[in-house]
Formats: structure tokens, sequence, C-alpha cells
């Protein structure tokens, strides 16, 4: 199964080189332009990985993480910004992101690793919904209890 | 060894000056006799962003030369030297040239591994937005529009970061740093620099230039 990931920026460049690299790597990549589109994106592919700028016209980073959290839980969200501040890192944790990485990406290794944690992750959770399943009785085929005289 | 700089002058002078700067860590993509320089530059680009002027020019004179260069279309960014003395209005040639760090191209390794086709268009797609983003970063300073310049400069910011512009990115980072204290006008008085830089950034940047230097970057070169 291919990971999918949606790349998030307002800045071209950013948006392509993160998406060129990720796809080297064997990752389908989409991208978007905003928030906006991001969720229009979400709304009709699955999502594995979101990667997102926080300063953005129009609904932003953060607006945009807040979405994600409700309305596709299972995608785990790194943010990539310039603004690496603790009051940003801990705001976006807050919301839900799953890594923060700083910009510029000069050297790609972080985002790559964060990316490769962040699938991890992912994968285990899926591993362990599906070892539930296997597990959870059958209950169509359980007895039904007598009922009458 | 990275290959941006321009020599104009009379082969007596070229001697001394290519030795010079392939000592400062550059190769040279044109060496033109004067009378064939004008020529040269007045066609399509691209343009080198550094420019020798070789001293004690016959004919039309270095100094006459240098004023005309700066006269041409696209040639703002342009740095001109003064090679082998001295000529009025021109710095001399530098032992080190600043210019040798406008670009990282440890960075710009990492994108050229993604092939030359990619590379080539995010070096057009930075440059075409670079341009866009600099008008409107003036024309947000001018409105007083502190959202808009600020999220001009930070865009910027990054792109020219994540392609090794590692001096544009800095004064960016400078100039955003002002326009989120509030101080439009601080952040203004950068914008001659600003203009200066990411012209000759924008040079060094053109895949005509870094194309015939792939080999060398690709191969983990440092200028």
């Amino acid at each position: 199964m291919s990971v999918n990931i949606l790349v998030v920026d307002d800045e071209a460049v950013i948006r392509e080189l993160v998406a060129a690299r990720l796809g080297r790597l064997g990752y389908a990549v989409v991208t978007a332009v905003s928030g906006e589109a991001a969720l229009a994106t979400l709304a009709i592919r699955r999502t594995d990985i979101l990667i997102t700028d926080l300063m953005m016209p129009g609904m932003g980073g953060f607006g945009l993480l807040k979405r994600v959290r409700v309305e596709s839980p299972l995608t785990r969200s790194i943010v990539l910004t310039g603004y690496v501040t603790l009051d940003n890192v801990l705001a976006a944790l807050k919301e839900g992101a799953f890594s923060v990485v700083a910009k510029p990406i000069d050297n790609p290794a972080p985002l790559e690793q964060a990316v490769e944690l962040a699938y991890q992750v992912l994968q285990g959770w899926l591993d362990q919904l599906a070892a539930l399943g296997r597990q959870r009785p059958d209950l169509s085929s359980a007895r039904r209890p007598s009922v009458g005289p | 060894m990275i290959h941006i700089a321009l020599l104009v002058g009379p082969v007596r002078v070229l001697a001394t000056a290519l030795k010079a700067v392939a000592e400062a860590g550059y190769s040279v993509d044109l060496v033109l006799q004067a009378p064939m320089a004008l020529g040269r530059l007045t066609g399509p680009g691209p343009y080198p962003c550094l420019i020798g002027i070789a001293a004690g020019l016959d004919g039309v004179g270095a100094a006459a030369l240098a004023q005309a260069i700066r006269r041409l279309p696209g040639q703002a960014g342009t740095r001109l030297y003064a090679i082998g003395g001295t000529v009025p209005g021109l710095s001399p040639w530098p032992d080190r040239l600043p210019e040798a760090e406008l670009v990282d191209l440890s960075a710009l390794r990492e994108v050229a591994l993604l092939g030359p086709a990619r590379l080539q268009h995010l070096l057009a797609v930075y440059r075409e937005e670079s341009a866009m983003r600099l008008q409107a970063i003036r024309l947000a300073l001018a409105k007083d529009d502190q959202a808009q310049a600020e999220a001009m400069l930070h865009g910027w910011k990054g792109a020219a970061g994540s392609l090794g512009a590692g001096p544009l990115a800095r004064l960016l980072a400078t100039m955003n740093g002002l326009v989120r204290r509030g101080d439009l006008a601080a952040t203004a008085g950068y914008l001659g620099e600003l203009e200066e830089l990411a012209g000759t950034t924008d040079q060094a940047l053109r895949w005509e230039v870094v194309q015939p230097a792939l080999p060398e970057i690709l191969a983990g070169g440092q200028a």
C-alpha cells in the first residue's frame, strides 16, 4: 500500500521541493496551496501524512490542523515552518501536530525522518487495529439467549 | 568552483585577472575584448553577476564601459570591479569575493539530486516568485500593510534558504523581524539592499549559470 502525503504551502518552491524529494523516496505526494484546498483534497483522497506550513493566507496552518484532527483523525500532521518558536511548537502540538520541522529545507534529512517516523507510528496503529479486529468475537454466530418458556 | 564571472579587457591584463579569479574560487564564463563586451551584454542573457573590467582599457575606456553596462536592462544587480589598476567609480577586484557564498552549493546539491529538469524548473519558479514578491513587498510597505509584507518576506525567506541562498535569506529574516515588530519604516530602509542582493542571487541561480557547474555541485564541490 502506498503512503499518501499531502503537502500544503503557499510558497511554490517549498511545495514543489518537498513533493519532489518525498516523491523520489517512493511516497505518493500531492500538493495544495492553502488550508482550504487541503481540506478539499482530504475529503476525496486518503491522506496518511499531512505536511503543512503555519503562515498561509486564509485558514492558516493552525486552523488546518484543527480541522484535520476532526475530519481525518488517522492522518498524521507534520508542521513545516520558518517560525520555530516555543509558542508555535507548543500550539502546533496542542492542535494535533505529530512533529514540527524547521524551514528552510536546505537539508532534507529532518523532514524525511519526521515523515518516516510518522508513517511508522501510523502503521503501528493500523496493525493494532487489525489485530483487535481479528480478536473480536463473531457476534453474528453467537447463540442467542433463549427467551420464553 | 562556480562559473559566474565574466572578464572584460585586453589580454595582457586578463592573464593576471584570470589567476586572481581562480584563486578566489571562480572559473570564468567569458573573456571578452572590450569592443565585443557591450554587444554580448546587450544580447539575450544570461548575464553574469560579476564583471571585472580591466583598468587602462583601450578604446571606449573602463569607466565609460562600466557606466554603459550599468545602464543596460537587467544589470542593476551586477557588481563591477576594476582589474589591474584603479577605475573611477569601481572597487578593486577583491582577493576573496563575497559572492562566492551567495549560494551554498551543498544545499543546491540536494536539489540537483532530484534531476536536472526538476532543478531547472525549481530555479525558474523561484525567480518568477521572487520578482513578484519584491514588488509585493514594496507595495505592502508603501501601503503600511504589515500582514502582507510579513507574509511575502516570510515566504521568500523559506524559498531562498531552501535553495541555499543564505545571505538573501538572512536579509529577509532581518526585514521580517522588523515587520513583525511593526517597524515598517526601518524595513523599508532595507529595500535597496534587498533589491541588489536579490538581483545578484537571482543571477547566480540562473539555470544557465548553474548548469555548467552541475558536475561539481553533484560531486559535493564548494565555492
